[in-house]
């Protein structure tokens, strides 16, 4: 075979040559020299060298994991077909076990009651999250969001500080993923008539909550439906958003729900444009009961709960998006590199050159944004919002110039690429539409913008 | 055509698209089963919709008339579901080729003419334009439109194929072949009652009735033509339907204490998805009303480059209008984002048609 580095690619001198800035900058005073750098790098490495220690540690064992169990089986699971509710396919189970042991499933909370090294918490929780959620998103969607999701289902137990249900629920469930028996959560909020009123509080408040908490005996009967419940068919516990009887949505309350508690049901999870390794439930209760103890955050906090829990995962789903795109921009590259046409690669021609580098650039910028937000100490709605809405935007766009490369070989399967659309578009989505975020933007403005209206 | 006729036309498609064909496309999730796609053709076929062996008034046919007429059909039954559009345009463009060529083949055929990797750049564009071609457009030209595979997704029930074969000196040659080797794609991503597979022409036998040069080269560059035409009007009909979609939808759901129709958010996407089609529209009905022989290819390659993403951008507007509904099989939203995306990368991508449209332009063409 060729020696690849024997010539320069089309349009470019070759490396060696005086005018490339890779000699040339041999030239530079010694002092000037490590102020540029021309060096060619991997750019993962280059990200993961920019990060703290910990961090870019913490990132490495994510690829790593990611790599060995999730890339080998997520084609296969994808076309795989559609699982009645509760239901795992075979591989997915071995994903989940491993994740378990490998501390994927608990690692909300530090060692020993989690999995998560104690030095991380140095850092915002949203920031190894997001770390997570891009690694795992850029082998496959579906797998990612089958072990994420679980996070956002104990997310509501960790912020209302409610230590009973973590000793007597998390922190065992915790435990059990880690020996690889996976105990899952899950979170639901979005109901049959209330998708973006679930989460924006001007929708919020002229909403009629369609599940309601009845009070009894001991605790409380809940009654509705959820619908569109990331993992809600196989989560041991769910966490339910309810309004109490007579009241609004202002009454909203979490509730932690055992899956097998009677009433409980799922009916149905929807057949998906992508992302298929994860269940899309409806939940039905019917008068389920759950004791007092077992309300999260106090009666009436349910709305700040879901709020605050928002805040915090809109940061891994914008890293998602930067997964995503970066899946897109990778495929795209070895193709360019691989494909050849009309006696040489693909990666030749100026116009394949100018996509990539539109493809980098945008990726780049989505994960700085993202790192940017999961960085700051307090999860901030703007920011988690504008991240969340910019980035999920740009994985479309890079997905699409990734198609475009691609061209007829696009539609592949094989190619993954059409598969890294088709996930991508569900962040787009969830999590508030991005419509929605971005109004949630505005939101979290709104009181320095009534000042500059009143001339303040 | 007569305009009387024209309109008698577009109403019997019309009405084979409501009772036939939206009857069996109610559950987007459920795709048109093989059995229900020939059946679809051969009633199809009857009822002279689709070209046949037996001269008439089906796609494509009549081509010393406007275009108009086909695109308006091709827009209609893609509208109800563009792989069964897919399939009609592919079948009659196949079989209006072969009249043209003199050549004959009993049954349905398939005509591949498009390349193992779009169409070739720029150097498609200086070959149609009669350009001297240098060594890296002969070399670009030979491989995309050699004897290579070809990807193709379409209705795999074909008993002949047609394809224009590149030939070493620069010169365009039909071919007609009753054995391409098929290799099937279990997966693709759009189009899922159709299938996608590659072929490989194998031996190739050649025309007798249209081997001169120029004439081949014409064809090519209308058959190009007619391709292209087609599917800008599936991806128009398939965008049409989203938008029928969401506007519907939009009006019924109720977010914020109002039907959704009512928030600027919403009337930005469906504005948004309004404007594509609209522009494609008036795009293509201004390339309808010239016949083949007035239609010029860099104004057809220029409209797709333009229309594919512009309705792709409108599609997943129209689904975002849905929310988390529109990621669901079962609504159909999903299936018109992925058969747009799937056209879009059909037979020269949006980057690889502005090369052509370039280079066309500056060739004079």
């Amino acid at each position: 075979m060729a020696d690849p580095f024997a010539r320069p690619l089309q349009g470019h001198v070759h490396p060696s040559s005086v005018l490339s800035p890779r000699k040339a900058f041999a030239r530079l005073a010694s002092l000037v020299r490590p102020m540029v750098r021309y060096e060619p790098q991997d750019p993962w490495e280059l990200d993961t060298s920019r990060l703290p220690r910990l961090l870019a540690a913490h990132r490495r064992k994510l690829r790593a994991f990611a790599e060995s169990w999730l890339a080998p089986r997520a084609l296969d699971i994808d076309v795989a077909p559609h699982a009645p509710p509760g239901k795992l396919h075979p591989a997915s189970r071995e994903v989940l076990r491993a994740a378990g042991r490998a501390g994927h499933l608990s690692d909300l909370l530090p060692r020993p009651l989690g999995s998560l090294d104690p030095r991380l918490l140095r850092f915002p929780l949203a920031f190894p999250q997001a770390l997570k959620a891009e690694e795992f998103a850029r082998v496959d969607g579906g797998l990612m969001l089958l072990l994420c999701a679980t996070g956002l289902g104990v997310a509501p137990a960790l912020l209302a500080g409610n230590l009973g249900a973590l000793r007597r629920t998390v922190i065992p469930a915790f435990r059990a993923c880690e020996r690889g028996e996976p105990h899952l959560f899950a979170f639901a909020i979005t109901e049959p008539a209330a998708g973006s009123d679930a989460e924006e509080s001007h929708g919020a408040s002229l909403l009629r909550p369609g599940v309601v908490a009845k009070a009894c005996q001991g605790g409380f009967r809940l009654t509705g439906r959820k619908c569109y419940i990331s993992g809600g068919d196989i989560a041991k516990h769910v966490v339910v958003f309810a309004a109490l009887e007579g009241e609004g949505m202002e009454s909203w309350t979490a509730f932690l729900v055992p899956a097998g508690a009677e009433g409980f049901r799922v009916p149905r999870t929807e057949l998906k444009m992508g992302m298929r390794a994860s269940g899309a439930a409806e939940i039905e209760l019917d008068g389920v009961f759950v004791p007092e103890r077992d309300v999260l955050g106090g009666l009436r906090a349910g709305w700040a709960l879901n709020r605050a829990v928002l805040n915090v995962s809109r940061i891994p789903v914008a890293a998602m998006g930067v997964g995503f795109a970066r899946a897109a921009l990778e495929e795209a590259t070895a193709f360019a590199c691989r494909f050849r046409l009309g006696g040489k690669p693909l990666v030749d021609y100026q116009d394949v050159q100018l996509t990539l580098a539109q493809m980098m650039a945008e990726t780049n910028a989505a994960r700085a944004l993202v790192w940017q937000a999961a960085a700051s100490p307090q999860a901030r709605q703007g920011e988690a919002a504008a991240a969340k809405f910019h980035t999920t935007d740009t994985a479309r766009r890079v997905c699409e110039l990734a198609m475009d490369l691609l061209g007829n070989h696009a539609v592949l399967h094989e190619g993954r690429v059409e598969k890294v659309f088709r996930d991508a578009r569900l962040t787009q989505i969830f999590e508030g539409t991005n419509q929605i975020n971005r109004l949630a933007v505005i939101e979290e403005e709104q009181e320095r913008l009534l000042g500059l209206l009143a001339g303040r | 055509m007569d305009s009387p006729d024209q309109d008698a036309v577009l109403a019997e498609v019309d009405r084979f698209a409501t009772r036939w064909l939206e009857p069996r496309c109610v559950r987007p999730e459920l795709p048109l089963t093989s059995r229900d796609l020939d059946a679809t053709l051969v009633e199809a076929r009857t009822l002279g919709i689709v070209a046949t062996a037996d001269p008439g008034l089906g796609l494509w046919e009549d081509l010393d008339d406007t275009l108009s007429r086909s695109l308006r059909v091709l827009v209609r039954i893609a509208r109800a579901n563009a792989g069964v559009a897919l399939a009609f345009h592919l079948e009659s463009l196949a079989r209006v080729l072969l009249r043209r060529l003199g050549f004959e083949a009993e049954g349905p055929g398939l005509a591949a003419v498009f390349g193992r990797y779009g169409i070739g750049r720029s150097a498609l564009a200086r070959f149609l334009a009669g350009v001297q071609l240098d060594e890296d457009d002969r070399a670009l030209l030979l491989d995309v439109f050699g004897a290579s595979d070809r990807l193709v997704t379409g209705h795999d029930g074909f008993s002949w194929l047609l394809w224009p074969a590149m030939e070493d000196r620069g010169t365009v040659r039909w071919c007609l072949t009753t054995t391409p080797t098929i290799r099937r794609h279990p997966h693709a991503h759009g189009f899922d009652e159709l299938a996608t597979f590659s072929v490989r022409p194998g031996m190739r036998r050649m025309g007798t009735d249209c081997t001169e040069e120029t004439a081949n080269r014409a064809l090519f560059a209308e058959a190009l033509t007619l391709h292209a035409l087609g599917l800008v009007a599936i991806a128009l009909g398939s965008a049409q339907r989203a938008h029928g979609l969401a506007r519907s939808f939009a009006a019924t759901r109720r977010q914020g204490g109002k039907t959704i129709d009512g928030h600027p958010a919403v009337q930005l996407l469906l504005a948004s998805s309004r404007g594509a089609i609209t522009s494609v529209e008036g795009s293509l009905e201004a390339l309808g009303q010239r016949s083949i022989r007035g239609a010029s290819i860099g104004r057809v390659f220029s409209v797709r480059a333009e229309a594919h993403p512009l309705l792709c951008r409108g599609a997943n507007d129209a689904l975002q209008v849905f929310g988390g509904m529109g990621y669901m099989r079962d609504v159909g939203l999903e299936k018109v984002v992925r058969d747009l995306n799937h056209l879009r990368v059909l037979s020269g991508s949006p980057p690889e048609l502005a090369l052509f449209v370039s280079a066309w332009e500056m060739h004079g063409g």
